[in-house]
């Protein structure tokens, strides 16, 4: 089975049934590693999209991934329920991505991952493409590859808000309780964000 | 579309392509076997007692030991040359004193009387007997810590022991 990162927007009526987070993460608590493990499967995939989509680096995600999940377990114990596990697991891993992009500032070596072979027939992305490439495969690798370097170019949080919002498809409610904010800065940041990478890929954009 | 216009539609759909971007084939099979087994890596590891935790960490980090190695090298060598320099020194001053280090100039600061000052070890025979409880070099009853010209820059040998020879 190939996995690929969210084909879908990820809408809250998509996310799972809070009691059952709830039911696996009191099992987790007291130290079922089987109901953890169920956790990890439920969220790797939205939790390793973030932090790939914020690095742009694929070894660079799978460690930070890793790491938020350690952590997260760790923490389990001063997991009160205030919030979802979901924002409260987003919340581990954004934190230790931002973190990390910090330390890393001049070092943005680019790991990209391959496109799906569906990507080709996305009728949108057919559209974007030139007509005059004479391989529609090549243009959209190269495609994705500006597209990323433009996603650089942002500052951690602009990009951050991208990722979870144009990419993700999370609400703007939930998008400012993972970065510890109002709907209004998540909403003038997602515009000049917007903004930003309209500006940097204008040749490619119709 | 031009740039800084606010119809984002164009953009939305190039975003889009980034949800086509996949990790390689069988990764999200392999996640939580990896997630799972650093944790129970850790959680063996706090178990251990404090010293096999110690000795772990230099386990993970090779360079560490041979940076700490080379450090307790470094400081066994000075150690040692040290040791040596200060062997030197005192084989130069004991044989016989200089006549240069009881010389009139440089006591003269000290305001003791040249006269007082011993040119050379006494025998055994003036002191009576060698011990390291009775010290040949200073006859003289110690000066007090306040007396005048007394401090750290008055040279001052004392010999705390000496083998006879030839007697």
């Amino acid at each position: 089975m190939i996995a690929t990162l969210s084909p879908k927007p990820v809408a809250t009526e998509d996310l799972p049934v809070p009691i059952e987070d709830q039911v696996l993460v009191k099992r987790a608590q007291g130290g079922d590693s089987a109901a953890f493990d169920e956790l990890v499967r439920r969220y790797q995939e939205r939790i390793y999209a973030t932090v790939y989509h914020m690095t742009s680096n694929h070894e660079d995600a799978n460690d930070l991934a890793q790491d938020a999940f350690v952590k997260a377990y760790r923490a389990l114990g001063s997991f009160k329920g205030d919030s979802s596990f979901f924002t409260w697991l987003y919340r581990i891993a954004v934190n230790k991505t931002i973190n990390f992009l910090k330390q890393r500032k001049n070092r943005n070596h680019l790991s990209l991952n391959d496109l799906d072979f569906n990507a080709e027939h996305d009728p949108d992305l057919i559209a974007l493409v030139s007509d005059k490439t004479p391989r529609r495969e090549v243009g959209l690798v190269e495609l994705s590859e500006k597209l990323n370097a433009a996603m650089q170019k942002l500052s951690d949080d602009h990009r951050l808000v991208v990722t979870l919002h144009d990419v993700q498809g999370l609400p703007h409610e939930e998008i400012s309780k993972i970065m510890n904010c109002n709907i209004g800065t998540v909403r003038s940041r997602l515009f000049y964000a917007r903004q930003q990478l309209q500006a940097y890929l204008s040749d490619y954009l119709k | 579309m031009q740039p800084g216009s606010e119809d984002f539609e164009s953009l939305q759909k190039l975003l889009a392509l980034k949800r086509y971007e996949q990790p390689p084939p069988g990764y999200f099979d392999r996640f939580p076997y990896q997630v799972m087994a650093r944790i129970e890596a850790e959680e063996a590891r706090f178990q251990l007692p404090w010293w096999e935790r110690v000795l772990g960490r230099f386990d993970l980090k090779p360079a560490l030991v041979g940076a700490f190695g080379f450090a307790v090298m470094g400081v066994y060598f000075l150690g040692l040359s040290l040791a040596n320099y200060v062997e030197q020194q005192s084989a130069q001053l004991s044989p016989a004193m200089p006549g240069s280090w009881y010389s009139p100039s440089a006591l003269a600061g000290a305001q003791i009387p040249v006269e007082s000052a011993p040119r050379a070890f006494p025998s055994v025979s003036q002191v009576g007997f060698a011990s390291s409880m009775n010290p040949v070099m200073d006859a003289a009853p110690p000066r007090g810590l306040f007396a005048p010209g007394a401090g750290m820059h008055i040279p001052e040998l004392n010999r705390v022991s000496f083998s006879v020879r030839g007697e």
